[in-house]
C-alpha cells in the first residue's frame, strides 16, 4: 500500500509518466522539514575544535618527552660505557660509574616485588571476593583510595620511625624495600580490585555450582582471567618504586657507596639519588655523568614496562576468550 | 495478599505428587533483608521428572531454584528459612555443606557462562577439583554426547568453548554440570538468551535427560513448560499459587490466577 502511494506521489508530480508504470526518476524531497533547526555546520565546527584541542593535548606531552630526552641523549650519551656501569662512584667525574647504584636498584625493585605483590594482590582478593559489603569495608576502601595519594616523602617518615627504628632494621636495604612497598601498595590494591571486578560473575557462579570452593574458583578462574590487568597494575607500580627518591633519602640512604650490597641489611643506594647527587654538584663532569644516569634508568623503565606489556598479551592469549 | 487466593484458601491443598522425591521444599521463605521475596513455599519434586516454574517477573521463582542449591549463599542479605530436604537431609541444617550440595544439585544459568578455557577443561575441572577416579577421555565423550553436542565438537576438544554459539555454548554448560553426574539438574531460564532452533534442541535434550536427572527449569516461556514439563508450579508475587500436573494447571487451572496467566492476561 505504502509502495503504491510514494510512487503515484512522485511520478505524478516529476510530470514524466511511468513507463509500464514503473517510475523512471525518484522526485527530490528536502531531507529536512522545516520545524528543525539542526545547525550542522555549527555542531561539525565544535566537533572539530575538540579534535584540534585532543592533538594538541597529546603534542604537547610528547613534545615534552622528546625535549627531555633530546638534552638528556645529547649531554649523557658519549658518557655512556662499560666502565660507566661497572665503576663505582668516584670523586673523579671520569671514573665515576653507577655500579653501587645500579645493583641497588635491582636488588630493592626485586624485594619491593616480593614483599607488595603477595600483600598487595591478597588484600585486593579478599576485599573484592571474600570481604561482605559492611561499614567496616567501606572505610578500609576510602582509606586505601586515599593512600594512593599521600605524598611519597610522607612514606619516607613513616620508614623512618616504622622500619629503621622501631624494627631496627637500620638503614638497610630492607628497610628501604619495605618503605616502597608501603608506598605502591595502595595502587596495586585499587588497579588488583579494578581487575577483578572485570571477571564476569557467570565464570565464578558457574564454578561454585559445580561444587567448587571459593579458593578454587579463584585460584582456577577468577585470577587467571583478572591476571593481565593485575600484571598491568603491578609493573605500572614498580617501575614507580625504581624511579622513586624522596622517601629512601628519607630513611638514609646513602648517596655515596663503593660497594655492592651483599644482604638485605646492607646499607644501599639507588639510581635516583646517584643521579641527584651527581646533578647537585658543581662540576659540569658530574651534570654529563648524571644524564649518562638518567638514561640508564630510562632503559630500565622501558624494559620493566615491555616486559608488562609482553606477558599481559601473553597471558590473554592463554585465555582462549 | 492476592485477592481472590485468600478467598478460596480454605479449599486449596498442595498438590502431592507421588514419592519418591528429588526435592522437598516445606514452608520455604526467602527474604532479601526486608524484601519477602518466597512465601511458605511447599513444594515435592519426584524423581526423574521435569518440573517448571512459571509466573511473571519478580515472582520469586529464580529465587526459590536458586535457594535449592544453596546459590543464594551469595546474595548479599538473603535470608532463608523453613527446610528443603534433598536425599532425606534438610540442605539448610548447620552441619550441611553447601559445597557437597551444589555437587549434587547442578545449575545451569540464564546466560551461558563456559569457562574461558578449552571445551575439554570445561567438562574435566568440576570432576577434578571433586575427586573423580574414572576416565577423563571418557566423562568428556559421555557428557558431550548426553547433552548432544559431540557430534559438533567432537574434533575440536581443545579449542576455546567461547568460540561456540550461543546455542552450543549452553549445551556445553548443560555438558558440564552432567559430567558431575549430579542428582538434580537446577535451570535458570536456560533458553532465554537463545534463538528458536537451539531452544528446541536443548528442549529435546531434556526430554532424554530426564531419565537419568531430576531437572527443575525456570521459565517465561509458557509454551516451553508445556511442551517439556511433567509437572508445573506457578508462582504469584512470592507465593505458590497452583502446582500440579502440566496439563492440569494449563488446561483446567484450579486457581482464577492461574487461568489468567496461562492463557496470556498477564504476566
Amino acid at each position: 500500500m505504502m509502495t503504491d502511494y510514494e510512487l503515484t506521489q512522485g511520478s505524478a508530480s516529476i510530470g514524466s509518466p511511468p513507463i509500464n508504470g514503473v517510475a523512471t526518476q525518484s522526485r527530490q524531497v528536502p531531507l529536512e522539514s522545516r520545524q528543525w533547526r539542526p545547525r550542522r555546520t555549527r555542531r561539525k565546527y565544535v566537533g572539530y575544535m575538540f579534535l584540534l584541542l585532543t592533538l594538541a593535548a597529546t603534542l604537547l606531552g610528547v613534545a615534552a618527552l622528546y625535549v627531555l630526552l633530546e638534552s638528556v641523549i645529547s649531554q649523557g650519551w658519549a658518557r655512556l660505557s662499560w666502565d660507566f656501569i661497572s665503576n663505582f662512584p668516584s670523586r673523579i667525574a671520569s671514573r665515576a660509574g653507577i655500579k653501587a647504584a645500579l645493583f641497588g636498584s635491582i636488588y630493592l625493585t626485586g624485594l619491593v616485588a616480593v614483599i607488595a605483590i603477595p600483600v598487595g594482590v591478597g588484600a585486593a582478593v579478599y576485599l573484592e571476593e571474600f570481604a561482605a559489603d559492611t561499614k567496616w569495608r567501606r572505610v578500609i576502601d576510602i582509606n586505601i583510595a586515599n593512600l594512593a595519594g599521600v605524598p611519597s616523602i610522607v612514606y619516607g617518615m613513616l620508614g623512618l620511625m616504622l622500619f629503621v627504628r622501631i624494627c631496627a632494621f637500620g638503614h638497610s636495604l630492607l628497610a628501604g624495600a619495605c618503605t616502597m612497598s608501603l608506598l605502591i601498595l595502595p595502587v596495586i590494591i585499587v588497579t588488583a580490585r579494578e581487575a577483578l571486578k572485570t571477571v564476569p560473575n557467570g565464570v565464578r557462579l558457574a564454578a561454585l555450582g559445580l561444587g567448587a570452593t571459593k579458593w578454587q574458583t579463584i585460584r582456577a578462574h577468577v585470577l587467571p582471567t583478572a591476571l593481565p590487568g593485575i600484571l598491568t597494575g603491578v609493573i605500572l607500580s614498580l617501575s614507580r618504586a625504581v624511579g622513586e627518591t624522596a622517601p629512601l633519602l628519607m630513611i638514609g640512604a646513602l648517596s655515596y657507596m663503593a660497594f655492592v650490597p651483599e644482604s638485605p641489611m646492607d646499607d644501599f643506594t639507588v639510581l635516583p639519588i646517584q643521579i641527584f647527587n651527581w646533578s647537585s654538584r658543581p662540576q659540569d663532569e658530574f651534570r654529563v655523568a648524571a644524564a649518562a644516569g638518567i638514561l640508564v634508568l630510562l632503559a630500565i623503565l622501558l624494559t620493566v614496562n615491555s616486559c608488562a606489556i609482553f606477558m599481559r598479551m601473553r597471558f590473554q592469549r592463554k585465555m582462549q576468550w | 495478599m492476592v485477592k481472590g487466593i485468600e478467598d478460596k484458601m480454605g479449599e486449596r491443598r498442595p498438590f502431592e505428587p507421588s514419592p519418591p522425591y528429588a526435592i522437598e521444599a516445606r514452608d520455604v521463605n526467602i527474604a532479601y533483608g526486608a524484601r519477602r521475596a518466597v512465601l511458605d513455599v511447599t513444594l515435592k519434586v519426584p524423581e526423574h521428572t521435569i518440573v517448571a516454574l512459571i509466573g511473571p517477573s519478580g515472582c520469586g521463582k529464580s529465587t526459590l531454584l536458586r535457594s535449592i542449591n544453596r546459590m543464594n549463599d551469595f546474595v548479599t542479605g538473603a535470608k532463608v528459612s523453613g527446610e528443603i530436604l534433598f536425599r532425606g537431609h534438610n540442605i539448610y541444617e548447620p552441619a550441611a555443606d553447601p559445597v557437597l550440595i551444589r555437587r549434587q544439585i547442578g545449575m545451569v544459568f540464564q546466560k551461558p557462562n563456559p569457562f574461558p578455557t578449552s571445551i575439554r577443561k570445561n567438562i574435566t575441572w568440576g570432576p577434578k577439583i571433586n575427586g573423580f577416579q574414572g576416565n577423563y577421555d571418557e566423562l568428556v565423550e559421555t557428557s558431550l554426547r548426553r547433552a548432544a553436542l559431540w557430534d559438533e565438537v567432537a574434533g575440536k576438544l581443545d579449542e576455546s568453548g567461547l568460540a561456540l554459539s550461543g546455542g552450543q555454548q549452553q549445551r556445553l554448560c548443560i555438558a558440564r554440570a552432567i559430567a558431575m553426574d549430579p542428582d538434580v539438574i537446577l535451570m535458570d531460564e536456560p533458553c532465554s538468551a537463545l534463538d528458536p532452533s537451539s531452544t528446541l534442541k536443548i528442549e529435546n535434550l531434556l526430554l532424554e535427560l530426564k531419565d537419568r536427572f531430576t531437572i527443575i527449569i525456570v521459565t517465561h516461556n509458557m509454551q516451553q513448560a508445556r511442551r517439556v514439563s511433567d509437572y508445573t508450579a506457578f508462582m504469584y508475587q512470592g507465593e505458590l499459587i497452583e502446582y500440579g500436573p502440566t496439563d492440569e494447571v494449563f488446561e483446567t487451572p484450579r486457581q482464577e490466577l492461574t487461568r489468567d496467566y496461562v492463557s496470556g492476561r498477564f504476566g
